[in-house]
């Protein structure tokens, strides 16, 4: 055999010897350094899945963030919908990476959609946090209630050390007027739609790297020594709103875009770190007990697998030794899975999704 | 007054929680099933009495003798100051949008309106079944009734505090003194109390009941209960403000039919 470069690789970057032989998740990442230490504060944000890590970051002795959270005086009373909760701002659910840009700058003031609310017979809907449970009553207390989550929202924006971004949708509606994008397309979860001033978009790859190269420099401007963990979404579309596309070809278009996107960030910026959990979840070497029936929802052991990989390469490990879930994690991921989400309310007509 | 209060007539049953107490039902009993009892000086009224918890029993015995009666119900009215009279920690306030004149606490956490109706929502969970039990009722008429504003002298509050059980004990498990307790500023005590009154006119109106607030005879002028009213605790009113509030039931139901 004569010499060349692969004799010189190790053993993970052989398909035989990694993963149809001697696979091990923690194996698909390598890094010499914790991804997160301990001292880290950490905030999350993305898609569904995104949700599903919060339980499992804050059960392993990591310091998972949380600016706004709810006054202890109100624990009583029913949760937010859609996991708004959740995260380390109750921003809810971050589809798209425009979606995550625009509410970086209107947290700092530098973006205000033309679209500030919808009102309703409920009271006033924001059109950016769609699902909402708790509505402001009237304009003045939308805008001071605004005004304090979009604070929050810089607070932990500025306190954090360690973002975990997850990269869900390249499809987006968003307003002809501003280009402000919605969570949900309007009319599904609140709003009503009208194609006068709401249109479809569906992000390439030029502008999804556009807009996560803004978002980094952006809040490295505020934030300098801020480190990403990127990771995608392996949670296929609900639907797409691509003319002629099937579902399956729409969500693999999606998935391929934005994994070329985490890769061509992490390769560009400093400390950002591409998280392989979209391959631990579909690729070829994943059981099929990884997703749910439905083949779209994913399964609690695919979660706590990749959490275990990803804790492996935190300070301490992590805490999470075991690969089973605890219940309530467990009851945690399928409640988010399964109903808080607000891009599963564009199926909702569909009693097997609703 | 007693003469006039004899001329209310008609078929009164008055029922519900501890703010009946003020206009006359008599106390609570410690055993036994809920039985009706006089009113002492109104002419054809009685009143339900039965346990402090006012179970499933109490209100079966409600429907049962509520038949051709006027059923004036007083319901809850005291999760403002159970919950919130004791300052909580972070203060919280919130804007009020059937009150838009009332400033809000810019220092203080703020909470939507529609969460702090939630919770104060909460313990009126069998309001609407009750409710809608009495309109099933023949000849029933069921009127919910207001509950009394809160007391707006924070020192005469605080010393009547020690008097009351639910707050010694809420202070011992805060580990606080309750002669140096920090109470909620009153205006949010206030605020809570007309969300209270909103959700019991809400609750008669989804029902096709009356609703009776509070007189503004009752009340001085930052809205708070005139302190001629005031049982000696923290939060009920007296016999006083009970007549008061028969002659404004007498009026009231006038002016409806």
């Amino acid at each position: 055999m004569k010499n060349n470069p692969y004799q010189t690789y190790p053993n993970e970057a052989f398909w035989s010897r990694a993963v149809s032989r001697n696979y091990e998740p923690r194996d698909l990442i390598r890094t010499r350094i914790p991804l997160i230490r301990c001292l880290d504060n950490v905030i999350s944000a993305g898609s569904c899945f995104a949700s599903n890590l919060v339980p499992f970051l804050e059960k392993s002795g990591l310091k998972y963030l949380k600016t706004e959270v709810r006054h202890p005086a109100f624990a009583d009373v029913a949760a937010e919908n859609f996991g708004y909760d959740s995260f380390s701002a109750a921003y809810g659910n971050i589809y798209t990476v425009r979606q995550l840009l625009q509410l970086l700058r209107r947290a700092f003031g530098r973006f205000n959609p033309a679209e500030a609310y919808w009102a309703s017979d409920e009271g006033f809907v924001d059109p950016y946090r769609p699902g909402l449970k708790y509505q402001a009553r009237s304009v003045v207390e939308f805008e001071a209630l605004t005004k304090k989550h979009l604070a929050c929202v810089k607070s932990a924006l500025l306190k954090a050390d360690v973002f975990v971004l997850t990269l869900g949708l390249t499809e987006a509606w968003q307003s002809k007027v501003d280009g402000a994008v919605f969570p949900a397309c309007p009319g599904t979860v609140a709003g009503v739609f009208d194609p006068s001033i709401h249109d479809f978009h569906n992000f390439t790859v030029t502008e999804i790297s556009s807009d996560l190269d803004d978002f980094i420099e952006e809040i490295r401007a505020e934030n300098p020594s801020i480190r990403f963990l990127i990771t995608v979404s392996p949670v296929p579309l609900v639907a797409t709103a691509v003319d002629d596309q099937h579902v399956l070809c729409a969500s693999t278009y999606s998935k391929s875009v934005l994994r070329v996107v985490a890769q061509g960030a992490a390769n560009k910026h400093q400390n950002v770190t591409y998280f392989p959990a979209y391959e631990i979840v579909t690729g070829p070497q994943a059981p099929d007990a990884y997703f749910e029936a439905d083949r779209r929802r994913v399964s609690e052991q695919a979660v706590a697998e990749v959490m275990t990989a990803l804790l492996s390469h935190c300070e301490g490990g992590g805490g999470i030794r075991n690969k089973g879930v605890p219940a309530e994690e467990s009851s945690v991921s399928q409640l988010i899975s399964e109903a808080e989400c607000e891009e599963t309310m564009i199926d909702r007509s569909d009693p097997k999704t609703s | 007054m007693e003469t006039e209060r004899m001329r209310v007539g008609g078929s009164f049953l008055l029922a519900g929680h501890s703010h009946a107490r003020a206009l006359g039902l008599p106390p609570e009993i410690s055993t036994g099933k809920p039985r009706v009892a006089a009113i002492p000086g109104v002419d054809g009224a009685v009143g339900l009495v039965g346990l402090v918890d006012r179970n499933s029993e109490y209100w079966d015995a409600l429907i049962d003798n509520a038949g051709g009666k006027t059923v004036l119900l007083l319901y809850g009215g005291n999760q403002h100051l159970g919950r919130f009279l004791l300052a909580p920690d972070p203060i919280f306030d919130f804007y009020l949008s059937d009150h838009p004149e009332i400033q809000v606490d810019q220092s203080a956490v703020l909470i939507p309106e529609a969460m702090v109706r939630d919770l104060l929502n909460l313990p009126n969970a069998n309001l609407s079944n009750t409710l809608s039990r009495l309109r099933k009722v023949g000849g029933c008429d069921p009127v919910v009734l207001g509950t009394p504003p809160p007391k707006g002298d924070d020192e005469a509050v605080r010393s009547l505090l020690s008097k009351e059980t639910h707050f010694v004990r809420a202070a011992e498990m805060r580990g606080i003194d309750l002669r140096e307790v920090l109470l909620s500023p009153r205006m949010l005590r206030y605020k809570l109390w007309l969300i209270i009154q909103s959700l019991l006119g809400e609750a008669a109106e989804a029902e096709g009941c009356k609703f009776i607030s509070v007189p503004a005879g009752a009340m001085d002028e930052a809205g708070f209960l005139k302190r001629t009213y005031w049982q000696l605790d923290v939060t009920h009113a007296n016999e006083a403000y009970g007549a008061l509030m028969w002659d404004h039931i007498r009026d009231s139901l006038e002016q409806m039919r």
